[in-house]
């Protein structure tokens, strides 16, 4: 079998908030990844007298999560997700999610989801690292749409 | 150009599901073609003018 092509690294990928699902904010120059989990199927299973396998059956799929980590500043403020994101979470509100593996362009997929923050990380401090100070959060919900995008 | 939507595409409006159409401009139309998200829909051609020759 011929090698794949057309393999990319992320360094491109571009990630964005909504908490309409219109109006969307672009958090790429903040975001530093993202790591989406879950989403499988209900699944059951049993065993009958015969054979030695079991018999699996699926239902409807469960729900995932989508965690971005950000980095955190006080004065870059239409950039960082904590303030942005802030109120949605104490609301408990609707927050829309989409991101493009491969940055966003006519022709790149996008995968989108909504569903409801379930964390809104705090920056932990370390006096004895340079690290730049992080914050994050996860939204949970369904199952992303995957889409081309147009324009 | 005129296209119709074979895998979800996603535009600023909404998300176009497989069976719809819409309008793209060429270069898209060339993008999204070669990504396998949509297929050029025929322009239909102008029906004939009824042949009214011989109907006395």
């Amino acid at each position: 079998m011929a090698q794949a092509t057309g393999v990319e690294s992320a360094k491109d990928a571009k990630v964005e908030v909504s908490l309409n699902g219109t109006d969307w904010t672009d958090i790429s120059g903040a975001a530093n990844s993202l790591q989406p989990s879950g989403w499988n199927k209900q699944r059951a299973e049993t065993y009958t007298f015969t054979g030695n396998n079991p018999i699996v059956t699926v239902g409807k799929n469960e729900l995932g999560d989508v965690a971005v980590t950000t980095i955190y500043t006080e004065t870059d403020t239409a950039n960082d997700a904590f303030d942005l994101l802030d109120s949605a979470y104490d609301a408990g509100d609707d927050v829309y999610l989409r991101w493009s593996p491969l940055g966003g362009g006519v022709g790149d997929r996008r995968f989108a989801t909504v569903g409801k923050l379930t964390a809104l990380n705090f920056p932990g401090v370390d006096a004895s690292t340079a690290n730049p100070l992080m914050t994050g959060f996860t939204l949970r919900g369904g199952r992303p749409t995957a889409s081309i995008i147009a324009s | 150009m005129k296209v119709e939507v074979l895998r979800r595409v996603s535009r600023p409006d909404k998300d176009y599901l497989p069976g719809e159409t819409l309008i793209v401009d060429q270069q898209t139309a060339a993008i999204l073609i070669g990504k396998g998200a949509v297929t050029e829909v025929a322009e239909p051609k102008q029906p004939n003018k009824p042949d009214t020759k011989g109907a006395e």
